[in-house]
């Protein structure tokens, strides 16, 4: 394999990888939050607001995983 | 002539074809009346096609020279071929040099670039795309914000109501994290600010135009302008301003000696390992900060630069209103965060236990 194969490999081996845990979590975050607006919904708007915080520190490790593979891509 | 140390080195293959790279003598200067002068040393590549194993040509046993190489008045000095083949000698080497057949440097695909492209220097400062259409987007805020100073009325009109609502909404929002109004009103011109420059920082790329419009230089396509958040520097930027300012603010609300001493605590080694951890987590928090900007706008800017190069029309629609949205909630996400930073560290930690 030449160094580009191993870029190519790498690259999407990276974001594969990378994002399998986020995509649990963001499942994981959407579903309780789905829970607790049905369990009480008057208070969505809150549930709401930390469950998007939630999801973007969540999405920021697969954003970090694609950040890798882009620079192993492209530089 | 000089083909005499014709040596042969294995480097690389690239799909069928074998690259020849001439080492050459290239006329350093060019004169109207045909003359040259001065001669400088360079390698040309010359590709020809590894199927065809014609003899090379002439009775002498030289390789042909590309016929562009003799317009240009070029002479091969030595030629290195880059593939696996037997060192030769000269007047061995199995090779058809095709005419005027150089790989081409530029690829047709859609322009993707990770990083910021150099536009011009001012003295030795690069200004890059982006960077400028940072000062278009500073420049729109501040105009923008001046416009609608001037226009304040006690009884809201138009545009005024609008803003009010959101303000209220803003400090609604604060309200729920810091917990008092009065504190909310002190900190929202950070929050605010930070919010509204990486807002429409996020949206400034998804402008007709921004990555599209732009100059063929020599190092082929540049645009000529960027979103400013697709930039690593831009938000970099924006998290140390951001990181620097809620520690200012923390000493200010605490007094040095308190906000230090989160982060340098002598009473005993746990208080102490938990305050390194601290200290560590605060640059752990400009790195996720200009990390999860960054890669969600790029992210953006080449899904839908790939999906345009695929389907030009109506499929990249949806897409654009996904980074709408995703350019909302990464500038909500950032000032939220900032606000959380700020409600955590503007609060002491013995009155935290209270």
């Amino acid at each position: 394999m030449d160094i580009e194969q191993v870029r190519l490999w790498a690259a999407a081996a990276t974001i594969a990888i990378g994002t399998i845990a986020p995509a649990i979590a963001i499942g994981w975050i959407g579903s309780k939050g789905a829970d607790a607006i049905g369990r009480n919904p008057e208070a969505a708007p809150k549930i709401q607001t930390a469950m998007i915080l939630a999801i973007a520190f969540a999405e920021a490790v697969a954003i970090y995983a694609l950040v890798v593979a882009l620079i192993v891509k492209f530089v | 002539m000089l083909f005499d140390s014709l040596e042969t080195t294995v480097y690389t293959k690239i799909a069928n074809w074998r690259f020849l790279f001439c080492k050459t003598a290239v006329p350093s200067e060019f004169h109207l009346d045909g003359t040259t002068r001065g001669y400088e040393q360079r390698s040309i590549p010359v590709r020809y096609s590894s199927d065809s194993k014609a003899k090379l040509s002439g009775e002498s046993g030289l390789p042909q020279i590309p016929f562009s190489c003799y317009t240009f008045g070029v002479f091969l000095i030595e030629m290195e071929e880059i593939l696996h083949t037997t060192t030769t000698e000269s007047t061995g080497t199995e090779a058809l040099l095709l005419h005027e057949e150089v790989p081409e440097t530029h690829a047709s695909g859609p322009h993707i670039s990770l990083k910021a492209e150099t536009l011009f220097h001012i003295g030795s400062f690069p200004v890059t795309n982006s960077l400028l259409s940072t000062f278009f987007v500073i420049v729109l805020l501040v105009v923008a914000g001046g416009f609608f100073k001037k226009r304040l009325a006690l009884i809201p009109r138009g545009f005024q109501n609008l803003f009010e609502a959101i303000l209220e909404g803003a400090l609604g929002l604060m309200d729920s994290v810091l917990g008092e109004r009065a504190k909310s009103e002190k900190y929202l011109p950070l929050i605010a600010t930070i919010f509204l420059f990486v807002l429409i920082s996020n949206w400034s790329g998804l402008i007709p135009g921004v990555g599209s419009i732009g100059i063929y230089g020599e190092h082929g396509f540049t645009p000529l302008f960027r979103a400013p958040s697709a930039d690593l520097n831009f938000t970099l930027a924006v998290a140390l301003t951001t990181i620097v300012a809620v520690n200012l603010l923390a000493v200010i609300a605490l007094g040095f000696r308190m906000h230090a001493g989160k982060f340098f605590n002598f009473k005993n080694p746990i208080f102490f390992s938990v305050g390194i951890l601290e200290l560590i987590s605060e640059f752990a928090k400009i790195i996720s900060f200009s990390f999860r900007l960054f890669g969600n706008v790029f992210a953006g800017e080449v899904l839908l630069t790939i999906t345009a190069f695929l389907v030009p029309y109506v499929v990249p629609l949806p897409f654009l209103f996904l980074e709408v949205f995703v350019g909302f909630i990464q500038a909500l996400v950032f000032a939220m965060l900032a606000l959380v930073f700020l409600a955590t560290s503007t609060v002491s930690h013995e009155a935290e236990a209270h």
